[in-house]
């Protein structure tokens, strides 16, 4: 707990937080601009719409927004070259916890801006009905698993390495598998990315028909590749996590 | 001149070791590799061959990957000076801050002049692979030389924001963000008012058959270029870098 | 004296927002010499070291530099006759310390040889073809020095060399530091928060005191401040006065005690046997010696301590 108070008190002028709600504002920005002006068929179907493309929107952003963060976080400790001095106070072990506390905390709250924003937006454009509250929250665990186990990946990344290109660049890579990813509709093996999670998890299809120009949404049966795909996001967190944390408290500072 | 020499070689010297052109060699590939595969999946869609191949390789190439990745290497640039106090030495070689600033632009210039030739090889080959038989399009050259005008426009702009904003990952995100930004301003018709939009515009990026007044174009790209040059070495000379 | 200086600065002055960091500084290098810049943590030591070489910039005042104002006109002119190490050394960490120097070489102009040189001279071409993050703190401050050698300037501007050095390594660097006026023909500037540590390199001294120089001159004459002095407790210290004026002497007082300058044994005795005559209980005589370490403390304050 104290480590992580510390860890607050570092990035206290770093402004992590001003980055992230930039970026989120950004996302926000895109859906307001890619939804501005539903039609008819569009508000009937607005909030089941809108959780088919919100995977898509997060596998594309949260990779980078991913590397962004933990490399923030991270690169305090390099910066100053702390890492010493840090782990003859703490043992490594904790700061590497304080990181991912720290972390998952800023992912938390900007799920919740977004799902916030998600709610008032539909409601704005009158779609509709309710959201199905079930299903909003089913996106929002699956999400932020997802995304908690990409930053994962990359807060080892950025700790591991000196170099922040090399987190950095995995990161865009990753945005760029996941938007590649959803383009191989037929293709059962995503999961195998942590960056298809997003895609891999969804649970609402689309058909469109070329004739009327309508997209048409409903919710998926859970196949049993679905049930892997579930399987493998956590799998992905526990993995990273492990991982993260063996290769964190082994090496030599 | 001399000194714009010295720097570019220096910063050869700096960037040993980190095995950064890996980033531009593998996203192209990546990008080619799923694009091709795109192309070949929809081949009753895209009959234009070589031109319908392009818009598939480039399109995410250009608008969401690149710019990010030109603000990765411009942000590893400058933080080889804003770690271990390099500032203090950097700043005090008897040499002039412009040719200072220089050296760093010729090196992401060079990158970019690289990863397009590996991003045309790449398209070559695959549209040979993917078996069309017509002959490689020439107007390609000029997507290959706009493409490179448009990326060094990004890359000053970068520089400029790397420089300012002594964090390496800010100017990525603000670089990825840029870059999708560019998707907007084009189909708004602002691409030449936006300087994300330069790079795709000129690579012509899905969007093969667009016709691009190259008078206009050019003297856009060296407007930008110039404003961002000359805001990066005011700052460089005005702000004391060495003293934070 | 003789000797022309090689930094002069005119009413030097820094601030940063309402802060005064240096303050109407006059500083005097001569050439040749070792100038031990003294003064506590946050003096001013950095950032007066900073303006001579144009990384900040004054907000009152000027910098001669080798008889040349330092401006943006002769900025290059003047570092190319200046070696410098500030704060903590520069380095790029993935390259070896040999590739480290080649960049420092190219941008000097300077030739290749030097680079042998240089590393010879700090003792690191053992280490040459190792990646610097692998050095220790004190090899890397080494390789600082060595980069600032190369070229072999008129000037070597050094700030806190001998920090987080071991004492070995301390006294090594010091040694170093020593022999480069008449080996190299090297003026140095080398600041510390140290008394001993100026006191075992430099020949000059200024001593810098929340941005105002409060000393500057010779060591040697510093040192003559270094005085012993008598001190002296009676039960009625207004007749002791008296007899002392009667004697020629003009003694400070301090809490019960008199302060008269050192003097030799047989007045001492004399002057106690006059006061014991008058009457006056003699409770102590004895000998007060003013260390250097006191005058720093006295011209620094207290407050900033060491």
């Amino acid at each position: 707990m104290k480590t992580l108070k510390m860890e607050f008190y570092k990035i206290k002028r770093r402004k992590i937080g001003l980055t992230m709600c930039a970026l989120m504002a950004v996302q926000f920005l895109w859906l307001i601009w890619a939804f501005r002006n539903p039609s008819e068929s569009e508000r009937l179907q607005g909030w089941l719409g809108t959780l088919y493309s919100m995977p898509l929107i997060n596998s594309i952003m949260m990779p980078t927004i991913m590397a962004v963060l933990a490399s923030r976080l991270a690169d305090v400790e390099h910066k100053g070259n702390t890492y010493k001095q840090l782990e003859t106070l703490r043992t490594a072990s904790s700061l590497f916890h304080a990181k991912v506390f720290c972390g998952l905390i800023f992912i938390v709250l900007m799920f919740v801006a977004q799902f916030t924003f998600l709610i008032l937006f539909g409601h704005y454009l009158r779609y509709e009905g309710q959201p199905d509250i079930g299903y909003y929250l089913r996106y929002l665990l699956l999400s932020l698993i997802c995304t908690f186990a990409l930053y994962l990946l990359q807060l080892a990344l950025s700790m591991l390495f000196f170099n922040q290109m090399v987190p950095l660049v995995v990161g865009l890579c990753g945005s760029m598998l996941g938007l590649i990813l959803m383009y191989l509709y037929n293709w059962n093996f995503r999961f195998l990315f942590p960056w298809g999670g997003y895609i891999s998890t969804m649970f609402v299809g689309a058909d469109w028909d070329q004739n009327t120009r309508i997209m048409t949404y409903y919710y998926m049966e859970t196949t049993e590749n679905g049930f892997l795909g579930h399987g493998f996001i956590v799998l992905w967190m526990i993995l990273f996590y492990v991982v993260g944390r063996i290769l964190f408290t082994r090496r030599e500072v | 001149m001399n000194s714009i020499i010295k720097t570019i070689r220096t910063e050869r010297i700096k960037l040993k070791r980190s095995p950064v052109w890996l980033a531009f060699f593998a996203l192209p590939i990546i990008s080619a590799f799923f694009g091709t595969f795109n192309y070949l999946n929809n081949l009753e869609l895209l009959k234009s061959e070589w031109y319908s191949l392009w818009s598939q390789h480039s399109l995410f190439l250009c608008y969401f990957f690149m710019p990010a990745l030109i603000g990765t290497y411009c942000s590893y640039l400058w933080r080889l000076e804003h770690t271990r106090h390099n500032w203090n030495s950097f700043l005090t070689a008897p040499v002039p801050i412009f040719a200072l600033y220089l050296g760093k632009l010729v090196q992401a210039a060079i990158m970019i002049v690289l990863s397009n030739i590996w991003i045309f090889l790449l398209f070559y080959l695959c549209g040979r692979l993917s078996g069309i038989q017509s002959a490689f399009p020439v107007a390609a050259l000029e997507w290959f030389v706009c493409g490179v005008i448009g990326g060094i426009v990004i890359c000053c702009l970068q520089l400029l924001m790397s420089l300012v904003i002594r964090s390496f990952a800010v100017p990525i995100g603000i670089g990825l963000v840029g870059g999708i930004g560019g998707l907007l301003a084009t189909s708004k018709g602002w691409g030449l008012n936006y300087p994300y939009s330069l790079y795709s515009m000129g690579m012509r990026a899905n969007k093969p058959q667009m016709e691009l007044d190259l008078m206009t174009f050019g003297i856009h790209a060296m407007g930008y270029i110039i404003v961002f040059i000359v805001l990066s070495v005011f700052y460089l000379h005005e702000h004391e870098m060495a003293a934070g | 004296m003789p000797t022309q200086n090689l930094i002069e600065t005119t009413d030097l002055t820094k601030q940063y927002g309402k802060v005064i960091c240096v303050n109407q500084l006059n500083m005097q290098v001569p050439q040749g010499a070792i100038y031990g810049f003294l003064g506590p943590n946050g003096a001013g030591k950095s950032t007066t070291l900073k303006m001579i070489l144009g990384l900040a910039k004054p907000t009152n005042g000027s910098i001669t530099l080798f008889d040349s104002p330092v401006n943006e006109k002769n900025r290059i002119k003047l570092l190319a006759d200046t070696g410098s190490l500030i704060e903590s050394p520069s380095y790029y960490g993935h390259l070896t310390g040999e590739e480290n120097l080649r960049i420092i070489q190219t941008l000097k102009g300077c030739p290749e040889q030097d680079i042998a040189k240089v590393l010879k001279i700090v003792r690191l071409e053992d280490a040459r073809k190792k990646q610097v993050n692998h050095y220790s703190l004190g090899m890397k401050q080494r390789l600082g020095l060595a980069a600032a050698l190369l070229g072999f300037p008129k000037l070597l501007i050094l700030d806190e060399p001998t920090n987080g050095l071991d004492p070995a390594g301390i006294q090594e660097m010091r040694e170093l530091i020593r022999t480069l006026p008449s080996s190299y023909g090297i003026t140095v500037v080398v600041s510390s928060h140290l008394l001993s540590e100026i006191d075992q390199m430099a020949d000059h001294v200024g001593i810098i005191r929340k941005g105002e120089l409060v000393y500057q001159n010779t060591l040697e004459s510093l040192h003559s401040h270094a005085k012993q002095q008598i001190a002296i407790r009676v039960n009625h210290l207004p007749i002791a006065i008296d007899i002392l004026h009667q004697r020629g002497i003009e003694p400070t007082q301090e809490n019960d005690y008199l302060l008269l300058p050192m003097v030799d044994d047989a007045y001492v005795a004399n002057l106690c046997q006059q006061l014991v005559s008058q009457n006056l209980s003699l409770y102590r005589v004895e000998k007060r010696e003013k260390s250097l370490e006191d005058i720093f403390l006295s011209l620094t304050g207290k407050e900033s301590s060491l």
